[in-house]
């Protein structure tokens, strides 16, 4: 086993940002800047994959030096290459890297979302936690309206402990749990032999049972009880109904547990889960990769 | 034109109203013992059929289901029946389609494949065999197609009872575990795949049929390959404006089966059975992410609820039960539906990863035959390319897999662990 995988999913100590000189350089920069600021971490990892120029080492010094961070540490990684996603990742397992933050668009043209763009496949593959921001800003705030998937899965747990604890540094006084669950068949299950009171019941019983589960889970997480947790339950088809809540709640970053599997093609074609996400992303997204388990 | 008389209406009317009201009575009574109510309406089919009201009261049985008569005197009858029959198998078809949904499938990945390979392949594999080795019980004879007609049995043993499965998983109370979403995801692939394998096999079953099988095969390859990604993504960006424009639920419920007809309208033109149109739309459509809920189950309860009885009814209205029961063609498809199909889920969920008594369990589960199978064996018999006999083998295989898949999957108690 590596060291990557001894680590637990939090705190984050090692950050890293990957950028592209794009015109959202400066925000991007800001925003990981104060990421850094916020959990105390010792310095920001810039990487940039490509072509490298003395002239591009201009720019993003200037960007830098922009964001108007006084002691602000950094380090810049550059490698010219044409694969740049499995350089990055390459890059991030072998610095230990326990947060990698980039841009990425709300939504990508369709040639892009089924080959894939270089956020989106960071994304299905990163062994660390990805912080994907979809509109960076060059002062950026704190993240104060948290969303949390809280779906039925043993990563769920190690994903609202590191929700709580980033709350817990970017001083939100709630995170709101939101319980997605998705029975499907039900209804064809149930349509022919019940009476509307009995498949009310039935499915009262299957939703309140994942409720009483996951307030158990809850009641183990120790410590940020300084932070209250809201918790609602929703049904719907995993990663849609959620996408669907953060949109409506106004929510400014959105938690969500690693996927299980490599999502490949097939999962974009027949959406489900983190795809239904990355076709049209709400807010900031955070995905958690708790990779002691 | 050729109308139906002011007496022929009245026939058709009462018909309609003996069959919904009947088999609901009797499918409520099956309610009382666990049972689906699909068996009901089979068993008040039989009850009101030739097998026992029309072989006691004959002349009373055909003023009340004329169409049920070979005297041309009713022809007209038979053809507003045999409309309405049609079109309720077009619909039980565009609903099976709405339960099956490919995303389910893919996320449960590599066991829901493996599972339903074997849980096919096996089955096929045994249709072949029991073609060859026991000729005489399934009545093979000098002029059948035995690679169409092992493969006919073969996907007739393969199906899964999608709805049946997962009323039975939730009574049991493991409908939400992993294992329960492996049977759910397997049983989806199964009735995709089965029913892409009937359709070319109805082609090739059916004589007047002129088209050579590849280029059936092609086209129901490209009509399911466009209807599933680029019809399914065109449905799902126009629905949230079909659902905030027009009422609701009005609007949906008649695009929804307004495009399940021009499906099945365009397969039967090109040469494709019009069920497969109507399967396929279903799929296409019930896999939109923006298709709410509570609109499948309306369509649901819309066709289980009325168009399901008029079908399943029939079945028992033209056939005499009794006569047409030869016990040896039923045993010998009970015990191959119950080896192949055991057997063959079991060695793919072991193969993709699970452990062996839960392996056991999908088996068993998988086992569950149900209203395609019935529906599949009523296109064959129209067809003339299996006999009345063999059609009540169907139908009590179903019947008996459905009565025996609690129990068997009680067989093997496993610590539920929930998804």
């Amino acid at each position: 086993m590596t060291e990557i995988y001894r680590k637990k999913a939090y705190p984050f100590e090692q950050i890293a940002v990957a950028v592209t000189f794009s015109p959202r350089l400066l925000a991007v920069l800001a925003e990981a800047f104060r990421v850094v600021a916020v959990f105390g971490a010792k310095k920001l990892m810039i990487i940039h994959i490509g072509k490298w120029s003395e002239e591009q080492e201009h720019i993003l010094e200037e960007n830098i030096k922009k964001t108007n961070l006084k002691d602000a540490s950094f380090e810049i990684i550059h490698e010219e290459s044409k694969d740049v996603v499995n350089n990055i990742l390459d890059i991030c397992k072998d610095r230990l890297v326990d947060l990698l933050i980039i841009g990425a668009l709300r939504k990508e043209n369709i040639f892009d979302y089924y080959m894939g763009s270089i956020a989106r496949n960071l994304s299905r593959r990163a062994k660390c936690s990805l912080l994907m921001l979809t509109e960076p800003q060059e002062k950026p705030k704190a993240f104060e309206r948290i969303v949390v998937n809280g779906i039925e899965n043993p990563k769920t747990i190690p994903t609202i402990e590191t929700s709580l604890y980033l709350a817990d540094h970017e001083k939100a006084n709630e995170i709101f749990v939101v319980r997605e669950v998705y029975l499907p068949l039900i209804d064809s299950g149930l349509c022919t032999d019940t009476t509307d009171e009995e498949s009310e019941d039935i499915k009262k019983e299957l939703f309140e049972d994942v409720v009483s589960k996951s307030d158990a889970d809850l009641e183990k997480i120790i410590g940020f009880k300084n932070i209250v947790i809201k918790k609602r339950t929703i049904h719907g088809k995993p990663g849609y109904s959620i996408r669907n809540f953060a949109k409506s709640y106004q929510a400014d970053l959105l938690i969500i547990n690693s996927p299980d599997k490599r999502m490949g093609f097939l999962d974009r074609v027949f959406t489900h889960d983190l795809e239904h996400l990355l076709s049209r992303i709400p807010c900031n997204l955070l995905i958690v990769h708790s990779r002691r388990n | 034109m050729a109308t139906l008389s002011h007496q022929d209406i009245i026939n058709i009317l009462i018909a309609l109203s003996i069959i919904l009201i009947g088999s609901r009575l009797l499918a409520e009574l099956f309610k009382k013992f666990s049972l689906p109510t699909v068996l009901g309406e089979i068993i008040f089919g039989v009850l009101i059929g030739p097998t026992v009201f029309g072989y006691y009261f004959p002349e009373t049985f055909e003023t009340v289901f004329p169409f049920i008569s070979e005297n041309p005197e009713y022809a007209q009858v038979q053809i507003g029946m045999g409309t309405i029959t049609e079109l309720a198998i077009i619909m039980l078809l565009f609903v099976a389609g709405l339960e099956v949904q490919l995303p389910v499938v893919i996320r449960q990945g590599k066991v829901a494949l493996t599972t339903t390979l074997f849980g096919m392949l096996v089955p096929i594999g045994v249709g072949f065999l029991g073609v060859l080795l026991f000729p005489e019980y399934l009545e093979v004879n000098g002029d059948t197609d035995i690679v169409v007609y092992g493969f006919f049995i073969g996907v007739i043993l393969s199906i899964t009872a999608l709805p049946v499965i997962a009323r039975i998983l939730m009574d049991l109370k493991m409908f939400k575990t992993e294992m329960g979403m492996v049977i759910i995801a397997s049983a989806m692939l199964i009735d995709l795949l089965g029913w892409l394998v009937f359709s070319v096999l109805l082609t090739m079953m059916d004589a007047s049929h002129e088209g050579n099988v590849l280029m059936t095969i092609i086209s129901v390859v490209i009509f399911m390959g466009v209807l599933l990604t680029i019809g399914t993504k065109l449905f799902d960006k126009a629905l949230p404006w079909i659902q905030s424009k027009f009422s609701w639920p009005g609007g949906v419920l008649s695009i929804s089966l307004g495009l399940a007809f021009l499906g099945a309208a365009f397969t039967e033109s090109i040469g494709i059975h019009s069920i497969l149109g109507s399967f396929i739309v279903g799929v296409a459509i019930g896999d939109s992410s923006n298709l709410r809920e509570n609109t499948r189950e309306i369509i649901m309860q819309f066709v289980m609820n009325i168009f399901a009885p008029l079908f399943f009814v029939s079945i028992g209205l033209y056939i005499n039960f009794i006569e047409s029961f030869d016990l040896g063609l039923v045993l010998t498809l009970l015990s191959l539906a119950y080896i192949s199909k055991i057997s063959g889920a079991t060695i793919g969920a072991r193969l993709g990863g699970m452990p062996k008594k839960e392996s056991l369990t999908i088996g068993m589960a998988m086992n569950t035959h149900g209203a395609l199978e019935i529906i599949l064996g009523t296109l064959a018999l129209n067809m003339g390319f299996i006999t009345k006999e063999f059609f009540v083998a169907i139908v009590v295989m179903v019947v008996v897999s459905i009565i025996t898949a609690a129990p068997l999957i009680r067989l093997f108690p496993i610590e539920i662990e929930e998804k």
